[in-house]
């Protein structure tokens, strides 16, 4: 059985978010759809675990046959540390990338979602009816 | 079948979750150091808004707080809370007009937007804190509220302020603490002028003094900071901030990252802040 997250890192729930009230890089309703989630499957092309926002390429397949590379931004890099994820996330591997769409039609996408070549689904998503 | 999340430890886990939202206990004996102080030294865990990581059937699922489950609501409540505050530096008025223009368009002015530090007393109270008879030392692992990882080394040994450290501008200036019975009272000095107070523009001088309060009572911290500067009317003292111990005896921070701003441009909307 393979684990990717240690048992002790459950505990450590924290956290994007380190005040009172939370704030984040920027809003990202000012960049992106958030009402439209789109789908592609590419080959990842480079994997850049920076700060504020990691980056990852991919190299998709249009309908008419292009191929064109899109860039996926993603939640903070320590939120992705906390899942064990990180060598999940490889150059030259298929994905899965559910995304919000940048509202400029550039080809640049907020990840919500991204299902790893094992089948697994890493998946951002809200639950809490009101903030703490 | 592959097991992403194994938590044996699902007890601890759910108590971790429960302490991040219990209201601060004296339950707790407060841990004391050899010389009878207050032992402020372990990590912390920030309370507030807890980003929740859990298996469900093989997928990961990162759940972030948002009203009605809309992740979009998150940056949309952030930004309504934090204009609503009642609790604001006041400033001279020939700074209204310059304070006015940050809070609505400066997005990309903030500094730690552009991946700058945040400064204190922005930063708020460290994640991590190791405690010695002559000085203290604040650790900060780095997110997008506090800006990279950093540290403060903060003598409480009865010195003053170096000549040096009052000439020079700094992100987080330079602090001497002293303990008021047990109150830590740490101030600081020599800040440069490009650290913000607050997300909605809030600027300072090379002048700010700032003073911070620091109790420990069981397993809760609390921390509160005064701003002293020649821009303000008066001192501000920012919202109190309480943190819990982290009762994980393995608990670490992750390796600092470089952090480069890639959003600027391609943001459409600068005026929706979150």
């Amino acid at each position: 059985m393979k684990i990717l997250i240690k048992p002790y890192v459950c505990i450590l729930v924290s956290l994007l978010l380190g005040a009172s009230i939370a704030s984040a890089h920027h809003a990202v309703q000012a960049q992106f759809d958030v009402n439209d989630v789109q789908t592609f499957t590419g080959t990842m092309t480079k994997v850049e675990l920076i700060n504020p926002h990691p980056y990852f390429h991919l190299d998709v397949e249009m309908p008419n046959g292009e191929i064109v590379n899109w860039s996926i931004e993603s939640v903070a890099l320590n939120a992705l540390r906390r899942m064990g994820l990180l060598k999940q996330l490889q150059v030259g591997l298929e994905y899965t990338v559910e995304y919000n769409p940048a509202r400029n039609g550039e080809t640049i996408g907020l990840m919500t979602a991204i299902t790893l070549p094992n089948g697994n689904r890493l998946l951002m998503r809200s639950q809490e009816t009101a903030r703490q | 079948m592959t097991k992403l999340i194994s938590c044996g430890s699902a007890a601890i886990a759910l108590l971790a979750v429960s302490l991040l939202h219990l209201p601060p206990t004296q339950a707790q004996e407060t841990p004391r150091t050899a010389d009878g102080r207050p032992d402020f030294s372990g990590y912390w865990i920030p309370g507030g808004s807890a980003v929740r990581i859990f298996d469900e059937g093989g997928d990961v699922v990162l759940n972030l707080p948002g009203r009605d489950g809309d992740i979009g609501n998150f940056e949309k409540d952030s930004a309504v809370l934090q204009r609503a505050h009642t609790n604001k530096p006041l400033y001279k008025p020939e700074y209204w007009d310059r304070i006015q223009d940050l809070d609505w368009n400066g997005l990309t002015a903030d500094p730690i937007f552009v991946c700058r530090p945040a400064g204190v007393p922005r930063m708020g109270p460290p994640g991590k804190i190791v405690q010695t008879p002559t000085e203290i030392i604040f650790m900060y692992e780095g997110s997008t509220n506090t800006g990279p990882a950093t540290y403060r080394v903060i003598p409480t040994d009865g010195r003053e302020h170096h000549p040096l450290q009052i000439a020079d501008t700094s992100w987080l200036g330079y602090s001497i603490g002293h303990w008021e019975d047990d109150t830590l009272v740490i101030e600081t000095i020599g800040f440069n002028d490009e650290s913000w107070l607050g997300w909605t523009g809030y600027i300072h001088s090379w002048d700010m003094k700032v003073t911070e309060r620091m109790r420990r009572e069981g397993d809760t911290l609390h921390w509160e900071a005064t701003v002293d500067d020649t821009m303000l009317l008066e001192p501000w003292t920012m919202n109190p901030v309480q943190r819990v111990v982290n009762p994980d005896p393995e608990a670490f921070f992750f390796s600092p990252t470089p952090c480069e701003e890639r959003d600027a441009e391609h943001i459409v909307d600068p005026n929706v802040r979150g």
